[in-house]
């Protein structure tokens, strides 16, 4: 009788199984339970806890074992049974990415008591590229990076993330096309109930296209906005369309030190010269490929910055003038490091660069980041 | 639907009456030689059927070698049933891609009383033994009438759902052919998937 029905066809009869009939169906025959397994699209698996004195990788090798018996998932869970578990979480992901599955996936639920590590994230993105759904919930070092691997994510996961977070965010660098919007910097300056003064250090947006000036206004006004001692908005459309944006941005930002505005093109002097008028501790500034200023900007950092600014970088900026620039370099009391390309290096620039001990010149590393 | 021209130029004895519906009769034939007759309109509900006499080769009577007389009889009863419930809002034939349309207006025109005459009609149809559900899986698979099908295997899945590893072995009369380890391997890879 066993043999009276077909793979296809007992197939069909499993599909119609409630979860809880699996234990049973999974111990009658060898036949049964690989058509189980074959027939199985979504699983959820419950990790024991590492054992103290095992390795916390230990359940790396099993899980790959058992994953290798369930060719047709499409969606995974993979959580812990305690909290008082101590995986291996990059290995265990690992495993997940290697798995006959993993092409296929396109939900992945993953939260094993131990953070994920962004390189892991990277690594992984290869094989689990069709997902749609992602649920994670630790990743240390924070970054969002991996991101932009996973196309087919569904975005408002970012805010999620964002909303859901236990600690306090130290550094946000977002490198997503066009994806990154208000309602993510919002979530970013709502308080947490806990001291968040200096929490948020740094917030990078690289062609953050749907950020307006609205958004960035509201995380400036927060107390966790007005705590960023570290801003980059390299080619983000919001500053060159907003003018008076930069401006309260560093009438809020009280603790900016670095500022990194790279290939914002059609910035001009007055805006720079608004901005910079509020800026007190000024010691690192970016203005690669902001082919629209001239010395009129080099002028405005000297008079509010000539104190303090250490680092510039004037790359790409062919409408300054070679005399601006020796003159800028001559003034600035504290700066020690001229970032510029070697065409523009004059020899009057490098005599300057000599007394002062500075250095002048491109940065190592020339090309995208 | 409209009557097609095979049906004017058939050799069986027909009589059209009135509308779109023809009560021309199709001969079944099991694989042991009995010979069961069907209206056409049953007859279509499987796809299987269907597409045999839209090629024009049901007009000597329809041989499924692989249905025996005892399960084609159960087939046709609940083709009969289940065409007439679907033909008293339209006239359309359960073909998979009219099967929604068919149900909303079934869910609109029939009674709750109809409904509980079919559901009711099709628990007594597979409450059969075993083997013969299996056969009857078997003949709705190779006849393709999705709905026998469905009904049929969620009454396997339901039969077994609640049984123990054990009872499901007498059923369908298997052999455990696990051997001590692999038997503890899937008890383990049980623990993780279904938290036992």
């Amino acid at each position: 009788v066993d043999a009276a029905l077909c793979d296809d066809l007992l197939q069909e009869v499993f599909r119609l199984l409630p979860p809880a009939a699996g234990p049973a169906v999974s111990l009658v025959s060898r036949r049964w339970v690989a058509l189980l397994r074959a027939s199985t699209s979504r699983l959820t698996l419950r990790l024991p806890p590492a054992f103290t004195g095992a390795s916390a990788s230990a359940a790396a090798g099993p899980l790959a074992d058992l994953l290798s018996r369930y060719p047709y998932l499409s969606a995974l869970a993979v959580v812990s049974a305690s909290s008082a578990a101590a995986h291996d979480a990059d290995a265990l992901l690992l495993a997940v990415s290697a798995s006959p599955s993993a092409t296929r996936l396109t939900a992945l639920r993953f939260s094993v008591g131990s953070p994920v590590s962004p390189a892991a994230l990277r690594d992984v993105s290869v094989t689990l590229s069709g997902l749609t759904s992602l649920h994670l919930t630790a990743v240390s070092p924070l970054s969002f990076r991996w991101l932009a691997c996973l196309p087919c994510l569904n975005r408002e996961a970012l805010l999620q993330f964002i909303r859901r977070r236990g600690a306090a965010l130290h550094t946000l660098d977002l490198r997503l096309p066009l994806d990154l919007h208000n309602d993510h910097l919002l979530a970013i300056g709502a308080e947490q109930g806990h001291d968040t003064r200096g929490s948020l250090a740094v917030l990078r947006l690289q062609s953050c296209v749907l950020v307006t000036g609205d958004g960035l206004r509201s995380l400036a006004r927060t107390a966790i906005g007005a705590g960023i001692k570290d801003v980059a908005l390299v080619s983000c459309d919001v500053v060159e369309r907003e003018p008076g944006l930069l401006t309260f941005l560093s009438q809020s930002m009280r603790h900016l030190r670095r500022l990194d505005l790279s290939y914002n093109e059609t910035l001009k002097d007055k805006e720079i010269g608004a901005m910079l008028s509020s800026c007190r501790n000024l010691i690192d500034i970016r203005f690669r490929g902001c082919r629209g200023i001239t010395g009129e900007s080099l002028l405005s950092l000297l008079r509010h910055c000539g104190q303090t600014v250490e680092v510039v970088d004037i790359s790409r900026c062919p409408a300054i003038k070679v005399a601006s620039v020796e003159l800028f370099a001559q003034r600035a009391t504290r700066l020690n490091h001229l970032v510029i390309e070697v065409s523009s290096v004059s020899e009057e620039l490098k005599a300057i660069a000599r007394t002062k001990g500075m250095k002048v010149g491109p940065l190592p590393c020339e090309g995208s980041f | 639907m409209a009557a097609t021209p095979a049906d004017a130029s058939s050799s069986s004895s027909e009589a059209v009456v009135g509308g779109e519906k023809s009560n021309k009769m199709i001969t079944l034939i099991s694989s042991d030689g009995e010979s069961f007759e069907a209206t056409e309109e049953a007859a279509k509900m499987s796809v299987t059927i269907k597409h045999m006499i839209e090629d024009g080769c049901a007009d000597d009577g329809i041989p499924l070698p692989n249905v025996p007389a005892k399960i084609l009889s159960m087939v046709i009863e609940y083709c009969n049933k289940h065409a007439a419930d679907a033909d008293d809002t339209n006239k359309h034939v359960a073909d998979p891609a009219d099967a929604d349309e068919d149900d909303d207006n079934n869910n609109n025109n029939a009674s709750a009383g109809e409904k509980e005459d079919l559901k009711s009609f099709d628990a007594s149809l597979v409450a059969v033994d075993q083997a013969t559900l299996f056969d009857i899986i078997l003949a709705a698979n190779f006849l393709s009438i999705k709905g026998l099908l469905d009904l049929a295997c969620q009454k396997v899945a339901d039969d077994i759902k609640d049984k123990s590893v054990e009872e499901v072995r007498e059923i369908f009369k298997i052999e455990n052919d696990f051997t001590k380890e692999e038997e503890e391997a899937v008890r383990k890879e049980n623990a993780w998937a279904f938290n036992e």
